[in-house]
């Protein structure tokens, strides 16, 4: 069971767990995907600088899908999540029970419960977790392709399955803001440097049909080599053929080094929902780095004189 | 666990691991699962009715025909245009609040990212992490994971929404305030006057465009040389849509004479003294520029 496995390793809980789950079981007689935004006020207003986390993002050069769910810190802890089964279509099989995203005040977590990407990336749990700036990724029974994955990765291990995929796993990344970002899985597809002659075999070509539908490029019909593939997706600046991430947490340290978060925080000053964030006298926030100067770089851009 | 041989460490890291997965045979299989991976992750997108940016939870579970008409709104993200000073953007919201201040918050795509017309909206352009430079972005409005920013896209005085976790934020303390009646351009700093000068700007048949804009990069070009720095704006002329060769993107720059200073006679830029543009070049990116009447 999932419960049992799960550490406390972070001040944001999970124990929502066991009841989603039995959710998640009714929920596994339908096809769709069931979406249920889990109450909690959404992140109207508050500190940018403030937790987040959020479950799945994925991204081709065709589509771009938002962090699912998401959850950011507003002045009270927040959570979301996406109740699931085994969507299938085109022939992909995807499967996922429970995604969740919760941020605290200076933690935040992700956890992606059950996942199945067509059978070949598969993992009981990927949480991705942050507590005070620190944190990490715990995977249990995960694989790709049959190879395991680490239940505790060091931060940014690097699987290394083909020259064509990159999945990272636990990535930091610390911001000027302060925050740091926990990233549990990022999964990248490159073409790039890879012979656009080499040819696609029979299971790649097989999946083409459906992908094809999907995305409506009717030329991943005729794809043979790798160069078929990348011309029927064109790939949009250099971006990767297909970014897929499973887990993020972003949090800060906790008082000690905010001290100036104050009356003046921009958390009270700022108006509900889809209303400007303005003032006729300007009360700059103090809860982040300035933003950086401009570097003079050489540019051809005819201005109006 | 199966075998290690797969896993490795990034340099520095400690190797988890020895050798990696052998290219060729392994390759294709891959390729196939990536394929399958792409149509996997828009089989949860379409099915799930979160599309191309969206990531607001529905409140009902779609059935069939949300599913179907979920998959009529994907958009083609390769399709969208850029939004730089080069481009223009439609269906891009307007500014809903010309010549307010903000809480001086300014945000970076920390990746390229998709631009919305609301937040869980139309995707309606690319924004690029990079232009000239890094791209910084005046926040002027949020909403739950969004926020609203000024777009360096025609038309002037446009916006846009962008998801909140694809974002940096930081804050420039500093407006720089143009009053058109005045010829003069303010510096300010929490609100408080920091320096003031008098400026040219364009003349009656190419005016400087009012409304809300910022400070988009800093660059050099010798083409250009009637001023060592050229301070682009988000915002562009009203009357050229194009000058010479260029966007019609208005800018701050200085002038080799100083008889230009009080006087209403560019095609839409700001020229201000070189002491002023020394200080203005300084200036974070993204900082507010609002320019009125007055």
């Amino acid at each position: 069971m999932i419960d049992t496995s799960m550490k406390e390793t972070s001040r944001v809980k999970t124990s929502k767990w066991a009841g989603a789950g039995a959710a998640a079981v009714g929920a596994a007689t339908t096809a769709a995907v069931l979406l249920m935004g889990t109450a909690v006020a959404s992140a109207d207003e508050g500190d940018a600088r403030a937790s987040s986390a959020f479950g799945i993002k994925a991204s081709t050069p065709l589509v771009s899908i938002a962090p699912v769910p998401y959850a950011r810190y507003a002045g009270k802890p927040v959570s979301d999540e996406l109740i699931g089964t085994d969507g299938s279509l085109a022939g992909a099989p995807f499967a996922v029970r429970l995604v969740t995203a919760e941020a605290d005040e200076h933690s935040a977590e992700s956890s992606v419960a059950d996942l199945d990407v067509a059978g070949l990336l598969k993992a009981k749990l990927i949480r991705t977790y942050c507590e005070d700036g620190n944190g990490g990724l715990q995977i249990v029974d995960g694989s790709v392709l049959g190879i395991a994955l680490p239940e505790t990765p060091a931060p940014k291990v690097v699987v290394s399955v083909s020259p064509l995929l990159t999945l990272t796993l636990n990535q930091k990344d610390e911001h000027s803001d302060g925050t740091t970002t926990y990233t549990g899985l990022a999964l990248d597809l490159v073409t790039a440097g890879v012979d656009p002659k080499a040819a696609l075999d029979g299971a790649t070509q097989g999946a083409l049909p459906g992908l094809a539908d999907v995305l409506d490029r009717p030329g991943l019909l005729g794809a043979k080599t790798v160069g078929d593939l990348t011309k029927a997706l064109p790939l949009v600046g250099g971006a990767p053929l297909l970014s897929l991430t499973v887990g993020s947490a972003t949090c800060g340290p906790a008082a000690e080094e905010t001290p100036e978060e104050t009356p003046e925080e921009t958390t009270d000053e700022h108006p509900p929902a889809a209303v400007p964030v303005s003032a006729e006298i300007p009360e700059v926030s103090t809860a982040h780095p300035q933003a950086p100067s401009p570097t003079v770089t050489e540019f051809s851009l005819p201005v109006t004189g | 666990m199966a075998s290690h041989s797969a896993v490795r460490s990034a340099p520095g890291q400690e190797e988890n691991g020895s050798g990696g997965r052998r290219p060729g045979r392994g390759r294709v299989a891959l390729l196939g699962w990536a394929v399958a991976g792409i149509a996997a992750v828009l089989a949860l997108v379409l099915g799930a009715g979160l599309l191309v940016g969206g990531g607001q939870p529905a409140s009902s579970p779609p059935g069939p025909a949300a599913a179907a008409a979920a998959v009529g709104r994907a958009v083609d993200v390769s399709s969208l245009p850029e939004s730089t000073t080069f481009t223009t953007v439609d269906g891009a919201p307007k500014d809903p609040s010309p010549g307010a201040a903000t809480d001086g918050r300014v945000v970076h795509p920390v990746t390229d990212t998709v631009v919305h017309d609301a937040p869980d909206g139309t995707p309606i352009a690319r924004m690029p992490a990079r232009q000239i430079g890094d791209t910084w972005l005046p926040v002027v409005g949020e909403q739950g994971a969004w926020v609203q920013v000024l777009l360096p896209s025609r038309p002037s005085s446009s916006t846009g929404w962008l998801p909140a976790a694809d974002l940096e934020t930081a804050v420039s303390p500093y407006v720089i305030d143009v009053h058109l009646g005045a010829k003069t351009l303010e510096l300010r700093r929490n609100g408080q006057r920091v320096e003031r000068w008098t400026v040219g700007i364009g003349k009656a048949s190419a005016p400087t465009p009012t409304g809300r804009t910022f400070l988009l990069g800093a660059f050099s070009d010798a083409k250009q040389s009637y001023s060592p720095v050229i301070l682009p704006l988000g915002t562009h002329s009203p009357t050229h849509d194009t000058f010479g060769g260029g966007p019609g993107t208005v800018a701050i720059h200085t002038w080799p004479t100083d008889d230009v200073f009080g006087t209403a006679t560019s095609d839409g830029c700001i020229r201000v003294p070189a002491d002023a543009l020394t200080t203005l070049a300084g200036v974070p990116l993204g900082t507010l520029v609002r320019i009125d009447s007055a």
